[in-house]
């Protein structure tokens, strides 16, 4: 049998199961108020009653009938009550007027059902009742009706019954109205996600309440909205920058080919348009190879490639590298090392790839004559692997669109390279957690690598 | 498809590739450099040809039907058949690359790749590097001491750095074999990524003033859109 899904969301279930949990928990508690009075009232009663009885007997024998009715005849409200019977049984004196069978004369106070004579009546009486025998082989009962204590059994009861049912009704009802409650704010959740579902990411939960449950995960929810949003935004960037990087080369090679197919004049013209054509395809391949390199680097979870890697010989390395492009381009590339020998926790490889990105751009981009430093700065934060050239650098407000994957400065389109190297940069730092710097110099800019040395081992 | 002449001293390569335009692309420009080659299209069939016929290299598609290509090479590896393996591949994930390798192929190729890349590839896998056990290689009037990694041309001594004594070392291993840019990265410098900088042209060009004769030509050629051939006789 399927429940209304109405039914389902409000979790009524719940509401029931939460006053009855409220009404077990007041039962147990008026049973205990219950089981604790009567006990006190019963032990108080007992007690009185073995005083009498012993006080009784210990009168001379001629005295005892005497008292006995002189005690029924005071008592008003027939609430205590005393007889003597002889040692047969046979009535003497006071009420009742028989023993009730089965009573133990052992002077201890027992529960027990008397006929008592109201108004000439015989009516049985629950009481609490002592037995003893007297000296003399005579029997004394004293006894007390038990009236009162089913008198606080029965208020006890009333009061349960009174306050019980209310509260129980208003249990359900509480919880009814918080699943109203709560139903409502995550219906109203639910449109909202399926709104976004739907495409449209610019739209955020409710929050009602910030301090509730509910409103922290609205919160949360947003939160990982507005990065989404953002990855959306940058993927669709990247797309874009993807369509036109590809798009560039390889319309240059239809339009070549086109061409070449239709005016080439000779076998040498057509052999170098077909050339000019491979060219584009390659820079095609070198565009997506880089890209997937970078997700491949981004989606990397694994730092198994880490180990203690020493910050000089990379750049003495680098200066090996770059040194004879340096001098056939004219630029002086100086290395400045320090006397510390700085490790970081970094997978070597990929240090050294995003290193040098950075010393290919500088040399690329440094005009004949100029000058590139690379050196290391020792910070309290960790070290920094610095790139310091004569060239205009990047603008401070540039730098940050610089990192995104294809952007490019609109005055280096003519330099050749497919403006992914500093992306990949960044998805190298990115997975080491390592921050790229950049500043601007009296006579130049520097770039630099701050190796973190507490990001996330 | 082709079948194996053994008899003569044609290396004999297997190409598994199941995209027939590339199959045939590098089927015929392969026999235009005079190996023969056969071609099957499924990674059992490349199994059971590299098992039954003597095979000299085998060009591997690392994403093959029915078995891929790695499964292949542990299958060959397993029966203790050592030949040479490339694998092409489009995937580009550096842990394929090295897991390719481990599975025991010896080089690895993304495509797309030249068709002269390939071909150095190739030669480089069946022409094995002179692996002497003598401590000097010789070309011509070019020696190169390995004990105290000293550079002689006519017994004079030329100053080279460490890295350049690397590169000439690599050359003189390879005489008359084309040596790609890439090759030269991957095995000298050891680097996966591409400079965008004209790096490689700059140390090769940087290495020749120091080994030529200032008249004479140069004893690394450029092999236009390739890479360079190092001439044994210069």
């Amino acid at each position: 049998m399927k429940r209304p899904r109405f039914l389902g969301t409000l979790n009524i279930g719940g509401a029931f199961v939460g006053a009855l949990i409220f009404a077990m928990s007041t039962l147990l508690l008026f049973g205990f108020i219950l089981w604790q009075t009567a006990g006190y009232e019963t032990g108080r009663t007992d007690v009185f009653l073995r005083h009498e009885a012993e006080a009784i007997a210990r009168e001379s024998a001629a005295q005892i009938v005497p008292d006995v009715n002189a005690r029924f005849a005071n008592d008003l409200h027939r609430k205590s009550f005393a007889a003597v019977f002889t040692a047969g049984g046979q009535p003497l004196a006071g009420d009742p007027g028989a023993l009730p069978a089965g009573l133990m004369l052992d002077g201890q106070a027992h529960a027990a059902i008397v006929a008592r004579n109201a108004g000439g009546r015989s009516v049985p009486e629950p009481v609490r009742l002592v037995g003893r025998q007297l000296p003399d082989g005579r029997i004394l009962l004293v006894g007390r009706s038990a009236d009162e204590l089913s008198q606080l059994h029965r208020v006890i009861w009333r009061a349960l019954a009174l306050g019980l049912v209310p509260g129980v009704i208003l249990a359900i009802t509480a919880g009814i109205l918080s699943s109203l409650r709560a139903f409502a704010d995550v219906q109203v959740m639910k449109i909202a996600l399926e709104r976004i579902m739907r495409g449209q990411l610019t739209a955020r939960l409710p929050v009602r309440n910030a301090a509730d449950t509910l409103g922290g995960l609205a919160i949360s929810v947003n939160r990982m909205l507005d990065e989404i949003e953002h990855l959306v935004g940058e993927i669709r960037a990247a797309g874009d920058g993807i369509a036109h990087d590809l798009r560039t080369p390889l319309g240059r090679a239809r339009a070549r080919l086109e061409n070449g197919r239709a005016h080439a004049t000779s076998q040498t013209e057509l052999d170098n348009i077909v050339d000019a054509a491979i060219a584009d395809l390659d820079q095609c391949a070198t565009i997506v190879t880089a890209l997937l390199r970078i997700s491949e680097i981004d989606s990397t979870q694994r730092r198994a490639g880490f180990g203690d890697v020493a910050l000089a010989p990379i750049l003495v390395e680098l200066a090996d590298l770059y040194q004879p492009v340096a001098e056939l381009r004219n630029i002086t590339l100086t290395l400045d090392l320090p006397a510390t020998n700085h490790l970081v926790r970094a997978d070597r490889d990929l240090l050294f790839e995003a290193m040098a990105n950075l010393v290919d751009n500088a040399v690329k981009f440094v005009r004949a004559g100029g000058k590139v430093r690379l050196s290391i700065e020792g910070r309290a934060n960790g070290p920094v692997m610095w790139i310091t050239d004569s060239g205009e650098g990047i603008p401070e407000a540039e730098r940050a669109a610089v990192l995104q994957r294809f952007h490019r400065a609109d005055r280096t389109r003519a330099v050749p390279g497919c403006g992914l190297g500093l992306s990949l940069v960044a998805a190298i730092l990115r997975l080491h957690g390592f921050e790229l710097l950049m500043q601007s110099e009296a006579h130049g800019f520097s770039v630099g690598v701050l190796c973190l040395a507490d990001s996330r081992k | 498809m082709a079948v194996a002449d053994a008899g003569r001293n044609v290396p004999m390569i297997l190409l598994a590739e199941d995209d027939l335009q590339i199959a045939q692309d590098i089927a015929t420009d392969l026999a235009g450099r005079g190996y023969t080659v056969t071609t099957v299209n499924s990674g059992a069939e490349a199994l059971r040809r590299a098992t039954e016929y003597p095979v000299q290299l085998l060009i591997l598609d690392r994403m093959l039907p029915e078995m891929d290509g790695i499964t292949v090479i542990e299958r060959l590896r397993t029966a203790g058949i050592s030949v040479p393996v490339l694998v092409i591949s489009a995937l580009n994930a550096v842990d394929d690359r090295i897991r390719g390798l481990k599975a025991g192929g010896d080089d690895y190729l993304t495509k797309p790749f030249a068709l002269s890349e390939l071909a150095a590839r190739v030669e480089a896998l069946l022409r094995r590097p002179v692996e002497t056990r003598q401590t000097r290689l010789r070309a011509g009037k070019l020696e190169l001491d390995l004990i105290d990694h000293q550079a002689r041309r006519d017994g004079v001594a030329i100053d080279l750095l460490p890295r350049e004594l690397k590169l000439l070392e690599y050359f003189m291993r390879r005489p008359g074999q084309v040596v790609t840019r890439a090759m030269l990265l991957e095995e000298v410098w050891h680097y996966r990524f591409v400079p965008q900088t004209n790096l490689v042209d700059v140390h090769i060009g940087r290495l020749r003033r120091k080994i030529d004769r200032p008249d004479g030509e140069s004893i690394i050629e450029s092999v236009r859109g390739v890479g360079f051939i190092f001439h044994e006789t210069a």
